[in-house]
């Protein structure tokens, strides 16, 4: 079973550290909700697993095998997939064309992956053969997750998968990343929508200033008395 | 009319190929490479060596040449532009115009300046519909169509071609998505290199061969890749299609000397009123990494 666990992680810009002395841990079929106010250094912290950013310090390993640093195309096809929370799809290619291209770590297992990923988000199947530049955005969010799931990775890195969607959407989609946890594909999802991440999540950390305010499972976390604060990173 | 549509195919053809390798390499690697005529001008050299000097075949030679041009572009890229990969944009620019001239001069240094030709058999125009039609022309527009038919239908169908698109679109989203982006230019310099001669090959029927061949076509390569739209193979072909036609209908009321101006200002014009050119997206989008 895939484990991503990283240790004493340290990461920035220009030599400046924005995150120090993250540790976590996330297996299998777990998801694993990364919350703080902006500023934090969630998506600093993503970029940093996902090789898209070189870490000051610790380290990270997948299943035992420390990837710390390592390039993003060789960890994408080790099974880490990131999905950016904006320019997350290739908008001068057709949908299909995006599926396919994420495919790219496993091309044999394309056709079958296709079709789960439309069976997940069956809203795709008739923009197929459309621009994906002309998406809306719930549709652009979802192809997103789908090209990143057409790769078959055993952990996600999500980066605000929700921003900008309808609380509908906002629940659709949060319940078919929730059901990716039976397919044993771990996930660390950054959300600004803390109570819905919450109500999916398994377990959560909450980042304020640069480092682990508070982590828990997630009933422990919903059960807190001022969830805002808590959010915040204002909470003792 | 139909010698104009004929003359803008065969001004097209020359210009399409590397303006089609022209656009995916600033899509991707993030810079104007105006290197593209001295690239151009060692394909018509490479071409008339084949030709000229060893015997083969023009069809022959063109496949030489662009096999060769593939080749040097590889190397300057190794040599010149990978080193500065983390510089900006207007440093690798600066070098590709350095690039140019070390590129025209040793031209120059092993063939000397003079004005060369392929040798191949003098035959007359065909008039078809008023319109006479140069063999050598027609050649161009076949070899120019073929070439292009296969490199589209490969940047769309084939795995690497879609890779290639996707990397031009976003090679940072493309590293995420298990791309090897190093391998992929690679794959872009080969083929970049490659349309480059083809269109310099093609250009030596209608210019003279010597070291400078590239530069009165350099600006009417950057006009089509850009009005085009930055990134997109098949804008480049229409850029190229339409910069033809709109400097063989200014030739016609001027002379032919002020082609490479017509180009120019063409070029102001797409970038004054649409910098994101027919088919691409806005400029400021073009490096990603």
């Amino acid at each position: 079973m895939s484990e991503l666990t990283i240790n004493a992680l340290a990461a920035g810009y220009g030599g400046r550290a924005i995150i120090a002395d993250v540790s976590l841990r996330v297996s299998a079929g777990e998801l694993v909700a990364l919350l703080g106010p902006n500023g934090a250094g969630k998506s600093t912290l993503l970029a940093a697993i996902a090789g898209t950013m070189k870490p000051l310090a610790g380290s990270v390993h997948l299943n035992g095998r420390e990837v710390t640093g390592m390039d993003p195309a060789r960890l994408a096809r080790a099974g880490v997939a990131l999905v950016p929370q904006r320019r997350n799809v290739f908008r001068t290619l057709s949908v299909a064309e995006n599926l396919a291209i994420g495919a790219w770590p496993a091309p044999r297992l394309a056709g079958a992956r296709r079709d789960g990923v439309l069976a997940l988000f069956p809203a795709l199947r008739p923009a197929l053969p459309r621009t994906a530049g002309l998406l809306s955005g719930g549709q652009r969010q979802m192809l997103a997750l789908g090209m990143a799931l057409m790769a078959g990775p055993s952990l996600l890195l999500l980066d605000e998968p929700t921003a900008g969607l309808s609380p509908v959407l906002v629940e659709e989609t949060l319940l078919a990343i929730a059901r990716l946890r039976e397919a044993g594909i771990g996930a660390l999802l950054v959300e600004q929508n803390a109570r819905e991440a919450l109500r999916h999540a398994d377990r959560a950390l909450v980042l304020a200033g640069g480092g682990v305010a508070r982590r828990g499972t997630a009933a422990e976390l919903l059960a807190e008395p001022d969830l805002g604060a808590l959010f915040l990173g204002t909470a003792a | 009319m139909i010698q104009l549509i004929f003359d803008t195919l065969a001004t097209a053809a020359l210009v399409a190929p590397a303006a089609v390798g022209f656009t995916l390499i600033f899509a991707l690697l993030g810079f104007a490479n105006f290197a593209v005529g001295a690239v151009m001008a060692a394909g018509a050299f490479a071409a008339w060596t084949a030709n000229a000097l060893l015997g083969w075949p023009i069809s022959a030679a063109t496949a030489a040449a662009m096999l060769a041009t593939a080749a040097l572009v590889l190397v300057c890229d190794r040599a010149v532009f990978r080193p500065l990969r983390e510089a900006p944009g207007w440093a690798l620019l600066v070098s590709s115009v350095a690039l140019s001239f070390v590129i025209e001069n040793l031209l120059r240094l092993i063939f000397r300046a003079d004005v060369r030709g392929y040798d191949v058999p003098l035959s007359r125009p065909l008039i078809w519909l008023d319109a006479r039609i140069a063999p050598d022309a027609a050649w161009s527009i076949l070899a120019a169509v073929v070439t292009l038919a296969v490199v589209l239908a490969g940047l769309r169908l084939l795995p690497w071609g879609r890779a290639l698109r996707a990397a031009a679109d976003d090679a940072s989203l493309a590293a995420l998505r298990g791309i090897p982006i190093g391998r992929l230019r690679v794959f872009a310099n080969l083929l970049a290199g490659a349309l480059a001669g083809l269109s310099g090959t093609l250009a030596g029927f209608s210019l003279a061969i010597e070291p400078g061949l590239g530069w009165s076509l350099t600006v009417s390569v950057i006009a089509a890749a850009i009005l085009g739209g930055i990134g997109s193979a098949p804008g480049a072909v229409l850029g190229a299609v339409l910069i033809a036609f709109v400097e063989e209908v200014a030739v016609k009321f001027t002379t032919p000397a002020y082609r490479p101006g017509i180009g120019f200002i063409a070029l102001a014009l797409v970038l004054l009123l649409r910098p994101q050119g027919l088919l691409g997206k806005p400029l400021a989008a073009g490096r990603d990494q």
